[in-house]
Formats: C-alpha cells, structure tokens, sequence
C-alpha cells in the first residue's frame, strides 16, 4: 500500500492521495499518467491490468486502487 | 429542422412528441419513441434512414454472434479440464474477435466511405496533380445520414463492450436500434454507452412534473444562448474569417477567434442543454457533454470537460487498448529501462496519444484544417506532460505555489488562450488561411478597426455588443455557480410560485425582445450537425 | 391530485401572462410613423408608413427582383395606375404577408402582384418562416428589435459607422422617394440567348417557400384581394423549369400567372444595355421598358381606375415622378446619383 501510496504521490504531488477520492474525475491523473502508473503497478506488483480495468471506479482512490490490484494479484 | 435550438424543433417536434409519450401507458411508449426516432431521421435525411438501420444490423448480428460464442465457450468450460481452460478460452476469443472486426470493418467503412471519400480524392488528385500536370478528378458529393458520426461510435463502443463481456449482448434488435436512433442524442451527441441508456428507452422513462420543469428550464437556457450569444456574435466573426485577406488585421483575428470561441460554446452547449432537457422531461437521463471548460488548468483537463463523451470514447475504445496492447506494453517496458519511470510510458502513450488525435481531429470534419486542429492539441498534450517534472523544479526554485490561487489562474488563462488559438485554425477557411490568419496575430497588430468604430459596421451595433456582453456574463455566473456545485434550477423551482413565474415570464420575454433573429440579424449554420 | 392541479394553475397562469406581456410589447412597438423614416429599422415598414392613407391599389411584393423591376411611377404615367413597390432585397415569402398586413392598414390595394423568384430561394430557414408564422399571433416576434430605432442615431459615434449607416439610408430614401422602385442606370451587358427554351421538368422548391407561399395566396384570399403572380426578365433567375414549376402552382390555385421572361422580345429588352449586373437585374432602361408593359396588361386585364384626376393621389405620385425626372436629369446631365 505505501509502494501505490508513493508512486501516487509521484504523478500528482500536492494532492493529499491518501485520501482523496477524485483523482480522475478530479483531473489529478490525467491518460498519460495513468499509463505510467500501469506500467508501474504491473512491474511492482507483477500483475497485468487489462484496458476493461481503467474506469474511473477503480482509479479514483487509493483504496480503489488497491482493491483493483489485490483482485489482479489473485487473477 | 436545421438545429435542435429552434422553434421548429420545439414547437413541431417536440412537444406534440412529448404529448404522445406522456398519455400512451407503460409499454406503448417505446412504440411511440420508435415512431418519433424515425420521423425525426425521416424529416432530416429521408431515405439515408437505410444506413443507420444497416449499421444496427450488423452490430446487432455480430453481437448476438459473440454472445452465441462466449456462452458456447462458457458450456465447454464449465466440463473442461484445468489444462484446457486455457486453450479453450483463447480459441473462443479469436473466433469473437474475428466477428467482431467484421462488424467494425463494415461500420467503420460505412462511415469512412460516406464521410472522406471526397477528401480522399482531393488528396489523390492533389498527388495524381504532381505525378501526371493536368489531371483532374471532381471530388464527388456524397450526402451523409444525420447523426452519421455520433451512431457509428455508438455502435462500435457497443460491440466492443460486448466483446469484453462489459454489456450482455442484446437479443431484442428493436431495443437496439431504437437506443442507436434516439432522436436527441443524434445530432450532437451525447455519445452514449448502451446501459443504462438501453434498458430505460426500452422501458419508458418516468415522466415527472419535476423532470417536465427541470427540463423545459434547460431547454429554455439552451435556446437563449444560442439565440442571444451564438446567433449576435455570428456576422461579425464570419466576415473577419471570410475577409481575412483583407482585412489583415491580427487584432480583429483575435476577436473573431474569441467571439468564435463563445459561439462555439454556446451553440454545442446551448443545443446539448436543449437535448438533455428533452431527454429530461421524458424521464430519460443523457449524460453530461460539457463541464464549464474553460475552468480547465491544462488542455487535457480541457478535454475532460468539452465534448466529454467524445474523449471517453477516445480513452476506452483506442487510448487505453492501444497503450496496453502487447506491442505497446512491450515497448513501454524497454522504454521504462532507457528513460526511467515517468518518461517510459509516455512513449507508447505518445503513439496512442497521436492515434487518438489523429483519429479525432479527422472525426471533426473531412478536411486538412481538422487534422492539424489534432495535432495542435496532441501536441500541446505531450509537450505538457513531457514539461510537468522540469515546471516543477522551476516553480519550486521559484517558490511558486502550484496550489494557489494566483497559478491556478495563470493555469486556467494560459489554457484558455491556447484553446482559442486552436480554434482559430479550426473555423479558419482551410489550413492556409488559418495558418495566415495566425501569422497575422503577431505581425498585424493595429487597433485601427476599433479606434474608428469599423468593428460596429460588421453587423454588430454597439448595443449587440453590450448585449453580448451582458448575456455572456450571466452564462459566465451560471457556469461559476455550477462549479461551485450550486443547483441553479432547483434554486429556482425553490422559490415561491409567483416569483418563478415572474422569472420565467422575464426570462422569455428578454430573449424576444434582445434575441438576436429577425431579419437585421444572420443565425449561425448548426456547426456539429453536418456529422 | 391537488398538487398538480396546483401545478397546471402555474402553467397556465404563466402562459396567461406572457402572452398578455407579449401582445402589449406588440402594442407598443408596432410600426409606427416617426417624424424620420430613415430611423425605422425595416425599410419596407417605412415605405408602408410614409405612404399617404388610401393611396394604392395595387401592392407590388417580391425580392430584390421586384424592387429594380417594376417603377410606380411609369404605371402612374402611363394609366394613372396607383401602385406601391413593397419589394426589397432578400424578401423571402415568410415576410409577404406580415407586409401586407401593416400595408392593409391604411391602404385598399385591388391587386397584390408577388414576384415568384423568392420561390426558389434555398437559404430559406425553416426557423425564420416558424418566426413569422408565430408572429401572426404575437407581432412583437417581428417587430422585437425596434427597441433600438431611438437610439440608433445616437450610437453612430465614428464616422466610419456614419458613413455606413448614411449610405444605407441615402438609397433607402432614394427608393423611397420613388414608391419603392430602385433605380439605377448601370450597365453591365450579359450575354442573350434563349434562355426560356423548354428544356426540362420542373425546378425542386423548398418546403419552407411552399408553405410561406401557401399563406401568402391565403392571405389574399381571406381579404379578398386578387394576387397576380409575375416573373420578370432576369437571365440569370430564370428558365423553363422554373416556369414551368410556377405555373404548376398558379394552376393549382387557380390564379394568374405572367411571364415577363417569355416577352422579352415583345419588350424590346436588350441585354447589352439594359441590364445593370450581368443579367441579374435590370437597370433603369430595361424596367421602363417592363414597367410600360405592365401598365398595359393590367389595363387591359384588371378594373384599375385612373387615379390621375383624383388630387389625392395625384398629390403623392407626382411629387415621385418629379423625383424621378430630377434624378434621371441629373444622369443626363453627368451628375452621379
């Protein structure tokens, strides 16, 4: 959870991430953010995270975030 | 009827549709919602009503297709062994991927066809020009079903969806078509995912009395800003982009591309509020296209909030598939090695960055100037991305306060300066004259039109202006208001029955009076409608 | 149930009172003579109201056509025949009727005459025609921006919007003074050929003209004035098909229908001379011609009394035909006008 809570706070610094539930619909990750996210997610976690996953349901929290990635983990 | 911000659209349409849809019970409203679906496609494009059902079909065999499949494959798994799930599973996805891109081939061929051959050949005749002097080939003119560009992204997100099990492949071909044909989304969109959208036409939306305020209230507002904004700005703006030559003057092309700016909006804003009002009073929720935009701090924040369902549709349906395809990721992955974690994955997100624009600025129109218009914001989306990590080291060296007020502001002003330069090219009379035109911004500069009053002899009194002004204004509170979160009409429906009905009275008897149509004024041709 | 009772209360109340609003807003900014025509936005109402009461029978509507085509002041030299030019440029069919309402006011025309060449018309939208028909129940809807008519003067501020403004209302005036004929004495010859030569079928016609045209013969109907449809010589506006649609119309409602374009022999139009723009319009040259034509047709085909022993009305027309004369003098003499 710290290793997503720090790459967030990499791609949108000044955003409090821990507890925000906007950052999507927020504009605080935008496309090209999240893509680097993925590709980070998926090496740290070695999971892969097809396109069906990027909804904003699942991007928009950090809990969501890892909700999504333990479920991919268990894939 | 020519825009949904009309009288004619409210008076010969709507309202005796709505009428029928609210006294026919239950089941007999879909009926009726059929019937309006194709008076409406009739009335506008007659026979070219053909192609939208072609494209329904096809969609619609290729997704009871796929669903035959998957649940073929669902049967075989369920008394397969562990070892063959594999296989079993991949086999079935080729064979529904197969289908699939049959379907999207003919669709998105239909579309290609109807829409670029014209261009197409001017681009072949440009080049034949160059290889053999003297050739020449008349691009032909093709007429394109309403709603062409809007249906066909409908149709593909639905077989997509399908094909990714996210929608349940649809069985009744009438529930189908009539979500594909629903007249207020036709024109300009909203660009709609199948559900919940489907399941509530097919079953009637609830008319409430509160959905009929709600409702007209919107369609009122729609209407006023393309009557009193759009429809003033009009004249003025189309002699500067017709005459640029002429006139050459930067500060005039300034405020051309302003005025267009707002007419712009106002007009795709005015007539999305008069469509999802519509859709209101049915009981039927739309969802929303625009989310006052120009509150935007970056250019892709900007496309979140203009013209959203179009930069959804480009996010699901090409952004995120190419960028986590195979290819894609693989490149991704060595990026990652050569150029670290943040600019990796912007290599493969810059080739399906430029794929989405690409595809985008051409959705807009058959043309040069619409490419470019692409690339323009492809461009700036990059360059904002590949900027963001070395801004933040300047800002912070500068002690800048990325989360104040004052570079929120520097934010939101310099995107919106770079939003109207790329409109500029966008309303410009081809690539050449907008490129002219922007030249023109920075080397002509002369106040001269205004310091002698020309500016208010291109049909725009000073009074239009004030006017404009005025009602711009108000649409500016309006849209402050909703940023805010404050529910305008419901402020409004809150307030004792004679005040409101002394607004409403007020606020109809202000768009007769100061509307801007009669005959010393000129109305906009529908800019989203010929898609 | 008492909640939407309450509710339909609301509804009709509020519909009640705008529409009181909007017919006095109607009362209030019907065209109204002012003590200068030039401040009046719509040119044609200024025409209507500046026109002497009871001084015109025929009524002459059309678009731009019209306007350079047809000189009252030759009809009133002829046959003493008393008419008024109400066309102007752009007239499409959705504004006829309104014209012709503000113009019954204070005239009793015998005849309307329309110029079919609006017909045709594509840029006609179906948003302006809904105006106008809606304007029949609240004028306001037509006369809604004559707000500005007391200002307008004021605003003119720089020259250059003075400049603009005064040549518009120079010509105005200048068709005013002449009954609403346009003149002009340019000449830019367009090539003759046998342009009426029966070629095709019919030429497609706007919905939204059809309809206009539709209430324009209605109206007439219900006032129980004649209409007689014309076309006049223009190369560039007309051919066969078109004629041949026209007269498809005029014989489905019965009413007559004159083709100047298959006359142009017989009057004599010479298309190096006699056209102003290429064989758009003609000049003043060709519609003396046309006018001279038609004052003898409508002798010969209507009951138009002439009006030139009359001092009422010989009042107005000879103070245009003076006009007349002053300004095509002052072309002989070399002075531009």
């Amino acid at each position: 959870m710290e290793k997503l809570l720090e790459m967030l706070e990499d791609l949108a610094p000044g955003t409090d991430v821990a507890t925000a539930t906007d950052l999507v619909d927020g504009h605080h990750l935008d496309s090209l953010a999240i893509l680097s996210l993925v590709a980070d997610l998926e090496d740290e976690f070695d999971i892969t995270i097809p396109a069906v996953e990027i909804i904003p349901a699942n991007f928009n929290s950090a809990e969501a975030l890892w909700a999504m990635i333990t479920r991919r983990m268990e894939e | 009827m020519e825009s949904y911000c009309s009288l004619v659209y409210v008076l010969l349409f709507l309202v005796p549709f709505l009428l029928l849809y609210r006294f026919v019970p239950g089941q007999g409203k879909r009926y009726v919602l059929l019937a309006g679906n194709l008076i409406f496609f009739w009335w506008i494009s007659g026979i070219r009503v053909l192609y939208i059902v072609g494209t329904a079909v096809v969609i619609y065999l290729a997704g009871f297709g796929i669903g035959m499949l998957q649940e073929k494959r669902n049967a075989a798994l369920s008394t397969a062994e562990k070892a063959d799930r594999k296989t079993i599973m991949e086999a079935s996805r080729k064979k529904q991927k197969g289908l699939m891109l049959v379907a999207l081939v003919f669709v998105l061929g239909l579309l290609l066809v109807l829409k670029y051959t014209g261009f197409a050949v001017e681009i072949l005749d440009a080049v034949l020009e160059k290889l053999v002097p003297g050739t020449f080939l008349t691009p032909p003119t093709i007429l394109v079903p309403i709603g062409l560009s809007f249906y066909t992204l409908e149709a593909i997100a639905y077989l997509v969806d399908v094909y990714r099990e996210t929608v349940k492949p649809e069985t009744n071909f009438l529930r189908l078509f009539l979500f594909l044909s629903f007249f207020p989304k036709l024109m300009e969109g909203p660009i709609s995912r199948y559900e919940p959208l489907a399941r509530n036409l097919w079953d009637g939306g609830q008319m409430t009395r509160e959905g009929a305020i709600r409702g007209s209230m919107r369609i009122f507002y729609g209407l006023f800003k393309k009557v009193m904004i759009a429809d003033r700005l009009n004249p003025l703006l189309d002699q500067v982009f017709l005459h640029y030559m002429e006139y050459n003057n930067g500060v005039m092309n300034w405020i051309a591309t302003l005025f267009y700016m707002i007419q712009l909006y106002c007009e795709f804003s005015g007539n999305l509020d008069v469509v999802i009002g519509s859709a209101e009073i049915m009981g039927i929720t739309l969802t929303e296209n625009f989310k006052q935009p120009f509150f935007s701090k970056s250019i892709s924040e900007f496309w979140t909030r203009w013209h959203i369902s179009l930069g959804t549709w480009f996010k699901d349906y090409i952004f995120y598939p190419m960028s986590l395809s195979k290819p894609l990721k693989n490149l991704t992955k060595s990026a990652r090695k050569k150029l670290g974690n943040h600019y990796g994955p912007l290599v493969a997100g810059a080739i399906a960055l430029f794929t989405v624009w690409f595809c985008n600025g051409l959705w807009h129109g058959a043309g040069w100037r619409y490419i470019f218009f692409g690339m323009y914001h492809f461009v700036l989306i990059l360059c904002g991305n590949l900027i963001e990590y070395p801004a933040r080291i300047v800002t912070d060296k500068l002690h800048i306060n990325r989360q104040g007020k004052p570079y929120k502001a520097f934010q939101i002003i310099r995107t919106f300066i770079l939003v109207v330069v790329g409109e500029l090219f966008f309303r410009a009379h081809g690539l050449s004259a907008g490129i002219a035109m922007f030249k023109q911004l920075f080397t002509s500069i002369s106040f001269d039109w205004i310091t002698t009053g020309s500016i208010f002899t291109l049909g725009m009194d000073r009074m239009d202006f004030v006017i404009a002004a005025i009602a711009v204004l108000l649409i500016l509170v309006v849209d402050i208001l909703k940023e805010r979160g404050v529910d305008v009409r419901g402020k409004i429906m809150e307030t004792p029955a004679p005040v409101r009905i002394a607004i409403c009275t007020a606020a109809v008897l202000v768009l007769v009076m100061f509307g801007a149509y009669g005959l010393n004024y000129q109305p906009v041709m529908p800019i989203y409608a010929n898609f | 149930m008492k909640k939407n009772i309450r509710y339909v209360v609301y509804v009709v109340s509020f519909l009640l009172i705008l529409s009181v609003c909007l017919l006095a807003l109607g009362e209030i900014f019907r065209p109204r003579v002012t003590s200068d025509p030039s401040m009046i936005r719509d040119e044609v109402d200024a025409r209507i109201l500046t026109t002497p009461e009871n001084t015109t029978d025929i009524l002459l509507m059309g678009n731009s056509e019209m306007l350079a085509h047809v000189s009252p002041v030759t009809l009133w030299e002829e046959e003493g025949i008393a008419s008024l030019n109400l066309g102007s440029v752009g007239q499409f069919f959705y504004l006829v009727k309104g014209y012709l309402k503000l113009a019954m006011e204070t005239q009793s025309p015998r005849l309307v005459i329309l110029d079919m060449d609006a017909l045709f018309l594509w840029e006609v939208r179906g948003e302006n025609y809904m105006i106008h028909r809606v304007a029949d129940f609240f004028p306001i809807l037509r006369n809604h921006d004559r707000w500005k008519e007391p200002y307008r003067d004021k605003l003119l501020l720089t020259d250059a919007e003075k400049k603009k403004a005064g040549k518009d209302k120079d010509r105005i005036e200048k068709t005013r003074k002449l009954k609403g004929y346009y003149y002009s004495t340019e000449n830019c010859p367009a090539a003759d050929f046998d342009y009426m030569q029966p070629v095709s079928d019919g030429e497609p016609v706007i919905s939204w003209n059809r309809l206009a045209f539709q209430d324009i013969v209605a109206f007439c109907k219900k006032k129980n004035v004649p209409l007689l449809l014309v076309s006049t010589p223009s190369i560039k506006n007309w051919n066969d098909a078109k004629h041949e649609t026209v007269q498809i119309l005029a014989d489905e409602n019965n009413l007559p229908y004159l083709d100047l374009n298959l006359y142009v022999d017989e009057l004599q139009i010479n298309w190096e001379t006699d056209s102003r723009d290429g064989g758009d319009h003609l000049n003043d040259k060709g519609t003396q011609k046309v006018s001279r034509f038609l004052a003898g047709y409508l002798k010969e085909h209507y009951d138009l009394p002439d009006r030139r022993g009359d001092k009422h009305y010989a009042e107005t027309y000879e103070e245009a035909a003076a006009y007349y004369h002053e300004l095509v003098g002052q072309k002989a003499a070399g002075v531009t006008g």
